[in-house]
C-alpha cells in the first residue's frame, strides 16, 4: 500500500501548494508544516480543500469532521483521507 | 415606544417571562425571567463594587448565555459595555482597555491565563467567579465617569494604529432597532440567530430586535460560525427565521454548506451588510433558499444601519452589477457632497469616538441648521429611481468579511518592529471574490536581517487575525513618487 499512500499524499500536497497557497509566498510546505495553527490556511481554504478531497477521492465529510485537528498538516490530512478510503 | 435598551428588555420580561430568550449550541437555555434574574444579580454585584452609571465595563468571552446576562447587567446600571474580540492579540486588547479606562471586565474564566495583565499578582485588580464560566475583574483605580449615558462602545480599525472606540447611546441604537421591528415585522414566536461576534455591529440587530420583541436568540459559537457545514445544519435544527450576516459568510455558506441537503422553509428573512454581494453569488444563494426574502443593509458602525434595499424576488439576467445600498431608513437623512462622498445624519449616529476629539471632528460636522452629519468616506452614485449605489472608498480602508481594516493601522503596527525601516501595505481583490489580499512591502533596517516567518509571527502577535497580511515583499528601498512619497500605485502593481 506504500505507493497508494504516496499518491494520496502527493495529490494533497500538490493541491495545497499549487492551488490553496499559490497567492501566498510561504516558502516550502513540508509534510509536517502546521497549516491551520501555523496560519497558512484559514476557514475558507480549509473548505476549498474539503471540496477538493470530496471530489478527488469520492468521499464525504461530516460537519463535525471539518475540524482543524483533521487538517493541520499534509500528513494528518493524508491519514484522515486514507481512513475514509478504507 | 421604549427609551432605553434595558426598558425594551424589561417589557419582554414582563410579557414573555417563560419564553426562551437565549440558547446556545450546547443546549443551555435561559427564559426571559431567568435572564432578568441573572442580570439583576450581576448589576447588584457591580453596584457593590461601586461600578455604575457612566462607567465602562468590558466583556472578554466567547458567546454563551451568561454573556447576554452580563450585557444587560451593565445596561441596567446606565453603564456602557465594551465587547472585546477574543481572537485579537493581547496587546490590542490591552490598548482598548486602557483607551476606554475600564472599571471592570467580565471575562471567561478559562481565558484568564491567556492574558498576562490578568494573571499577574498585583493589587491593581481583584477577580471573582460569578458563574460556572465567567469571572468579574474589578480594577482598583479611579476612573473618569462619562457624562453622556452611553450604551456601548465598539472598537474599529484606526489608521494611526490605535483602534477607534465608536460611542453609541441607547437612543442611537433604538432608532435602528425600532425601525427594524416595524420594517421586518418579527413576532415573539420567531427564532433569531446570533452569527456575528458581539464586538461586530451586526450583533446590535441580533440581540435587541430579538430580545425587544420577546423572541428566541440562538448563539452561534466561533467554531460553528466558521464551519459552513455545521452552520447549515444548525440553521435547520433550530428552525431559524432571521439570519443577519456578511456577504462573505453567506457566500461561504452557499458554496460549502451543502444547502441542498436540508430544507430552509422557516428562514423568512436574510439580511446582509458590511460589503458588496456579487450578483452571481447572490443568485445562487437565492436559488438555494427559494422561500427567503433578502435585504441589503448599509451603514458604518458610526451610523448603525442607515439605508436598505429589498432584493427583488427574481434577479433579472440583465442585473450584472451588485444591488444598490438603497434608500435611507426613516430615521436617517443622506447627502452626497461634491466629491461623491456619502454623508449621513439622524438619530442613529454615534456621539463620537471615545476620547478622541480630533478624529470625531474630522469625521463629523454640523451644517448651518445645526444638523450633525457623519462623513462615511464611502463614494456613492444615485440611480434613476433614487437608490444609492456604493462605488468605492475615498481613503485606504478595506473590508474583509465585513471587518474594517485601515491599511494605515497595519503599517503603524509593523513599523514598530525594530527590524523594519520602511513599510507600506496594499490590497488587491481576486477576480469575482469579495475578499481582499493584503500585501506588505518592507525594507529591513540597516544591518538587520528579518525573515518572512519572523515577520508573520510578529503580525500574529500584534494584529487581529483578519488583518494579517497574505504576502510579504522585501525591498532594498521602497519606490517613491516625484514628491518623495511612497509610490503606492507602483507597489500595487506587484499584485498582478
Amino acid at each position: 500500500m506504500e505507493t497508494n499512500t504516496n499518491s494520496v499524499k502527493e495529490k494533497i500536497s500538490t493541491y495545497i501548494s499549487t492551488q490553496l497557497l499559490k497567492n501566498k509566498n510561504v516558502g516550502t510546505v513540508l509534510e509536517t508544516t502546521p497549516l491551520i495553527t501555523g496560519g497558512l490556511m484559514d476557514s475558507i481554504s480549509t473548505m476549498q480543500l474539503v471540496t477538493f478531497l470530496e471530489k478527488e477521492f469520492h468521499i464525504e465529510f461530516e460537519a463535525h469532521e471539518v475540524d482543524k485537528d483533521n487538517f493541520d498538516s499534509i500528513n494528518i490530512i493524508t491519514q484522515f483521507v486514507e481512513n475514509k478510503l478504507k | 415606544m421604549q427609551n432605553t435598551l434595558n426598558t425594551l428588555f424589561a417589557k419582554s420580561v414582563s410579557q414573555f417571562a417563560l419564553h426562551i430568550a437565549i440558547e446556545d449550541l450546547s443546549g443551555n437555555k435561559m427564559t426571559y425571567a431567568q435572564l432578568h434574574t441573572k442580570s439583576v444579580k450581576l448589576s447588584d454585584l457591580l453596584n457593590s463594587k461601586k461600578i455604575g452609571a457612566g462607567c465602562r465595563i468590558g466583556i472578554l468571552s466567547s458567546k454563551n448565555t451568561d454573556y447576554v446576562a452580563c450585557v444587560f447587567s451593565i445596561l441596567n446600571l446606565n453603564a456602557a459595555y465594551v465587547p472585546m474580540d477574543i481572537n485579537a492579540p493581547e496587546v490590542r486588547i490591552k490598548t482598548m482597555m486602557d483607551d476606554c479606562d475600564m472599571q471592570g471586565l467580565f471575562v471567561e474564566t478559562s481565558m484568564i491565563r491567556n492574558y498576562s495583565f490578568l494573571s499577574e499578582n498585583t493589587r491593581h485588580y481583584t477577580t471573582e467567579k460569578i458563574s460556572d464560566v465567567m469571572s468579574l475583574v474589578v480594577f482598583t483605580k479611579v476612573s473618569v465617569l462619562h457624562k453622556e449615558l452611553l450604551a456601548y462602545i465598539l472598537y474599529t480599525s484606526g489608521s494611526t494604529g490605535i483602534p477607534k472606540g465608536v460611542m453609541h447611546t441607547h437612543e442611537s441604537a433604538l432608532a435602528f432597532i425600532n425601525w427594524s421591528i416595524k420594517k421586518f415585522k418579527p413576532t415573539t414566536s420567531d427564532t433569531f440567530v446570533s452569527h456575528a461576534p458581539f464586538h461586530f455591529d451586526l450583533s446590535i440587530f441580533d440581540l435587541y430586535v430579538s430580545i425587544g420583541i420577546g423572541a428566541t436568540l440562538v448563539l452561534i459559537d466561533d467554531k460553528t460560525a466558521s464551519n459552513p457545514l455545521e452552520l447549515a445544519h444548525q440553521l435547520t435544527l433550530h428552525r431559524i427565521n432571521y439570519l443577519y450576516a456578511t456577504p462573505s459568510t453567506l457566500v461561504y455558506l452557499s458554496n460549502f454548506g451543502k444547502l441542498h441537503k436540508h430544507s430552509y422553509e422557516t428562514l423568512r428573512v436574510v439580511l446582509f451588510a458590511g460589503e458588496v454581494f456579487p450578483v452571481e453569488q447572490l443568485k445562487l444563494l437565492k436559488a438555494q433558499l427559494p422561500h427567503t426574502v433578502f435585504y441589503n443593509l448599509y451603514g458604518p458602525t458610526e451610523t448603525n444601519v442607515c439605508t436598505y434595499y429589498k432584493v427583488p424576488k427574481r434577479i433579472a439576467n440583465t442585473q450584472l452589477q451588485p444591488y444598490p445600498i438603497g434608500k435611507p431608513c426613516t430615521f436617517a437623512d443622506t447627502y452626497i457632497n461634491e466629491e461623491g462622498e456619502l454623508w449621513v445624519s439622524g438619530k442613529s449616529l454615534m456621539t463620537g469616538y471615545w476620547n478622541d476629539c480630533s478624529k470625531t471632528e474630522q469625521a463629523m460636522c454640523k451644517d448651518e441648521k445645526g444638523v450633525v452629519w457623519y462623513k462615511t468616506g464611502d463614494l456613492v452614485s444615485v440611480t434613476s429611481d433614487n437608490n444609492l449605489v456604493y462605488t468605492g472608498r475615498k481613503d485606504r480602508m478595506i473590508k474583509r468579511n465585513g471587518f474594517r481594516i485601515e491599511l494605515g493601522e497595519i503599517e503603524s503596527v509593523v513599523s514598530k518592529n525594530v527590524t523594519i525601516l520602511q513599510i507600506a501595505a496594499t490590497s488587491s481583490s481576486l477576480n469575482g471574490q469579495t475578499d481582499n489580499l493584503i500585501t506588505i512591502h518592507v525594507t529591513p533596517a540597516t544591518g538587520r536581517v528579518v525573515t518572512e516567518l519572523e515577520l508573520y509571527q510578529y503580525c500574529r502577535k500584534n494584529l487581529p487575525p483578519y488583518m494579517i497580511p497574505d504576502r510579504i515583499q522585501f525591498y532594498d528601498k521602497l519606490p517613491v513618487t516625484s514628491t518623495n512619497k511612497i509610490d503606492y500605485k507602483k507597489l500595487s502593481l506587484v499584485h498582478d
